[in-house]
């Protein structure tokens, strides 16, 4: 539909301009290179817990580009004009999610499969990684951008965000890890469960958010 | 298009700001709701976009068969402006607008036309945060107007403009009105438009 397609256009054009992730991308890439410094040399030490490291602070970090998710369309009065447009709340949630997962999310994958390599980890181990990440990382926006529509216009909405949506992400986390260390089938199987169930529920849960939000 | 309140009542933030309501206006209608600020103006109006349920009573929104129009078609019939003008400040005039355009199911054919209209023609390329406070009122006058809806409902329309500005924006109104839409404004400003008014402000 062209309302869709040129939602998400403008959306994107402007996250991307904007450098939100810029933040979520400098704190993952700071955070995971720092960590192995702290770990000390023992390299198989590194090796073993390197891509779960990875795996949760690449999940922690894509947090931090989702407080202005929402926020700025609800203080200038934006979200009232999309909430009159032919465009359901639904889709405009799953726009504001794609674009997180797309601004944000898919720069984490790349950083994840180059920061391996301050794990000592071989480079066929970073495949691994960066597939479960794809699967992963959608569900985390989706979660997160719940959270984000939750905690909009709330004055310590920055405190409540990880606290709702930590709770959410957490079996997409511990399915990825599990993914991309053991590689056991199932483990996928229940990451992309997971994820497909998030990204096609979450929609429903963000709009209703949105209009708790409008009705205030 | 018609819009009939009944028995309408509205609360906002615990507390009750209206009563009792009911009020029609039809096509070519303007209905004014003035009274000081705080009265719950907007809320109204608020409600009449659905943003907002009703405490108790209801909004009823008829074509012109007098076909109820509810969910999505309700929707359709509103176009909105409010006093937060939901303006980027990075993304320039004319890229805005053309989103808003086809976000009320428009082609942007008409963007370039109603910016001259709005007097913002100069402005088309610039971004959102060099336009001044009036302008912003007149590219939410232009949002409005390539909405095409058939009501209008407009919280401070003549808010922060000049003269020039009051004028278009009348006309505009005028305009709307004499080709069957319907207006409801809040604010304190005079609107010489035919159509009910509702006084807020006192005890409910």
């Amino acid at each position: 539909m062209k309302a869709f397609a040129a939602l998400l256009g403008y959306e994107l054009r402007q996250a991307a301009g904007s450098g939100g992730a810029l933040l979520a991308l400098g704190f993952f890439a700071m955070a995971a290179s720092l960590l192995p410094l702290g770990l000390g040399p023992d390299l198989q030490l590194l090796a073993r817990t390197g891509r779960a490291l990875i795996w949760v602070l690449a999940a922690l970090s894509a947090l931090l580009s989702l407080e202005r998710l929402f926020a700025g369309d609800a203080e200038d009065g934006t979200l009232d004009y999309y909430a009159t447009s032919v465009l359901p709340l639904e889709a405009v949630a799953l726009i504001k999610m794609a674009t997180h997962w797309l601004t944000t999310g898919v720069p984490l994958i790349l950083l994840a499969g180059l920061i391996t390599l301050f794990y000592a980890l071989p480079p066929q181990a970073a495949q691994p990684l960066m597939l479960s990440l794809l699967i992963g990382t959608p569900a985390i926006s989706a979660a997160g951008a719940i959270g984000a529509a939750l905690t909009l216009g709330l004055s310590r909405g920055g405190l409540m965000l990880p606290l709702i949506v930590l709770p959410l992400i957490t079996p997409a986390m511990i399915f990825g890890c599990g993914a991309a260390l053991s590689g056991a089938i199932s483990a996928w199987y229940l990451l992309a469960a997971v994820s497909i169930l998030a990204v096609l529920l979450s929609p429903f849960a963000i709009a209703a958010a949105l209009r708790l939000y409008l009705a205030q | 298009m018609r819009i009939i309140l009944s028995d309408l009542s509205g609360r906002r933030g615990g507390r009750i700001l209206f009563r009792h309501v009911s009020c029609e206006a039809g096509p070519g209608a303007c209905l004014k709701l003035t009274g000081p600020n705080g009265a719950g103006k907007t809320s109204m109006l608020r409600i009449i976009a659905g943003f907002l349920p009703p405490e108790a009573g209801a909004v009823r929104f008829e074509d012109a068969d007098g076909v109820r129009q509810d969910g999505e078609a309700r929707a359709a019939c509103c176009g909105w402006m409010g006093s937060r003008d939901a303006l980027a400040a990075t993304a320039d005039l004319q890229t805005q607008l053309t989103l808003h355009a086809r976000l009320c199911g428009q082609g942007p054919e008409r963007v370039e036309a109603i910016l001259r209209r709005c007097g913002l023609a100069t402005q088309a390329r610039s971004a959102g945060r060099y336009l001044s406070a009036g302008q912003r009122r007149r590219f939410s006058l232009a949002r409005l107007m390539l909405s095409r809806r058939p009501v209008w409902l407009m919280d401070e329309p003549l808010a922060l403009l000049d003269a020039g500005g009051r004028n278009t924006i009348l006309a505009a109104m005028t305009e709307h009105c004499a080709a069957g839409g319907v207006i409801v404004t809040a604010g304190q400003d005079d609107i010489p438009l035919p159509g009910p008014t509702l006084e807020f402000g006192g005890t409910p």
